[in-house]
């Protein structure tokens, strides 16, 4: 069921916004009118202003680090099934994160999150999805399960837990179905109905894998397994045809099978 | 000190000062316009900054606006994807709830790599809600241009 590839970008770095210092585009010096009698004392006055700036610049970017948040990083490891649509229901163990900024310590998705996840993507901008995983913040002091929705690239969380242990599996479903009036999608952890909301639209494919917004984190190879998917509200079927799937600076993925993505950060050698 | 002054040169100073003016007025120019919405919501937004700032970079209060619980609960019950049941139902409907957007870099999920290679793009909008003492609640993130309705008094909100 795999679609063109050659349409598909996914051999592009996942954005990674680290050099995003926010210095601004001024810092191109200009020479105001007033200086031109400086100016015109020759180039080494000229390189010795030049020099003056950039010192300036050097101490800004030093003296005002909080302008480079660390929440410029943000990155994935991502697998695909091209045919899921309506359905996607996925395993995997609350994976122990370590070397996270120990910021994020009271509330769910703040700091420097990394989130391992799976999503039904409803739209082939990618700006409309559902989403349910676990959430890791505070140097991974602070964990959640969270389960919600994207709409117009805007995320709308539907509910938290807080306080999931690193160690423990759990089971991730997300499917939809008719109510009699209309087509509604139903969130379930572990068999149990979390969240419903209108779903108006089919959906464009499923998805797994691991979001950070923490360059240091550490994350060993988990597996998200037992995938699977509905088309079109039809029987659950397991994923099969390695469909895509893509990494981001610093994050590593690889396919144990057809039903099983293994993700991980900064240890991708292990 | 005037020495050292004197053997880099007076240019290499008005270089800095140069620097140090364009950086200066450069972010001032780059951070927020004034915020829109009414003057009391505006300084309660400003109030809980350091709140916001849990989850993000702040640049900014893009907008605050006084509405009340009833009118949040409607709001959030009947944008985007209609069905989740307002937290706000709890409260009486007339409780002071204030809307508060902030500018910035947030860590909200953004959903994997989307199908058609568009970049994935980090959150560059916060909305949290204000009420009681001064307890604050999240309601959304993401990209600033998806927000709307971005209140419960905008044209295209519920009962608005």
């Amino acid at each position: 069921m795999a679609r063109s590839l050659t349409k598909r970008r996914f051999n592009v770095i996942l954005t990674a916004y680290l050099t995003s210092w926010n210095v601004p585009k001024e810092m191109t010096l200009v020479a105001p009118t007033w200086s031109r009698s400086v100016l015109s004392s020759g180039p080494v006055t000229e390189f010795r202003i030049v020099a003056g700036a950039a010192i300036a610049a050097v101490l800004y970017v030093l003296l005002f680090p909080v302008s480079a948040s660390a929440s410029s990083f943000h990155a994935e490891s991502d697998a695909y099934e091209f045919s899921g649509n309506t359905g996607m229901y996925s395993v995997h163990v609350t994976q122990a994160v370590s070397g996270q900024e120990s910021t994020g310590c009271s509330a769910p998705y703040s700091g420097n999150p990394v989130y391992e996840t799976e999503w039904i993507i409803f739209t082939s901008n990618g700006q409309n999805w559902d989403e349910m995983g676990v959430g890791h913040q505070c140097n991974d002091g602070y964990r959640y399960i969270h389960w919600g929705y994207g709409y117009n690239n805007v995320w709308y969380s539907l509910g938290t837990i807080t306080g999931t242990s690193n160690g423990t599996t759990h089971n991730y479903k997300i499917t939809r179905a008719y109510t009699g009036s209309q087509y509604d999608d139903f969130w379930y952890l572990d068999g149990t109905l979390k969240s419903q909301v209108y779903s108006p639209t089919v959906g464009y494919e499923d998805s797994v894998g691991l979001e950070s917004y923490s360059s240091p984190a550490s994350v060993n190879y988990y597996a998200s397994y037992s995938l699977q998917y509905q088309h079109n509200e039809g029987a659950w079927t397991n994923w099969s045809g390695f469909d895509a799937s893509g990494t981001g600076t610093h994050m590593c993925g690889i396919w144990d099978s057809a039903t099983s993505w293994s993700a991980a950060e900064n240890q991708c050698g292990s | 000190m005037s020495s050292g002054i004197k053997w880099l040169g007076r240019s290499i100073v008005v270089g800095v000062v140069i620097g140090v003016v364009v950086i200066v007025g450069g972010s001032a120019a780059g951070s927020n316009a004034s915020p829109t919405g009414d003057q009391a919501a505006i300084q309660k937004c400003q109030a809980i900054t350091p709140v916001a700032s849990e989850y993000g970079t702040i640049t900014g209060v893009l907008r605050g606006e006084t509405s009340s619980a009833g009118a949040v609960a409607n709001w959030q019950e009947s944008r985007a994807r209609r069905g989740p049941i307002s937290s706000f139902r709890a409260l009486s409907a007339a409780t002071p709830v204030t809307v508060c957007i902030f500018s910035g870099q947030f860590a909200t999920p953004t959903g994997p790599l989307a199908p058609d290679g568009s970049p994935k793009t980090i959150p560059n909008a916060l909305r949290l809600l204000v009420y009681g003492n001064d307890k604050v609640v999240f309601d959304s993130a993401g990209n600033a241009s998806g927000m709307s309705p971005e209140t419960p008094s905008d044209p295209n909100a519920p009962n608005a």
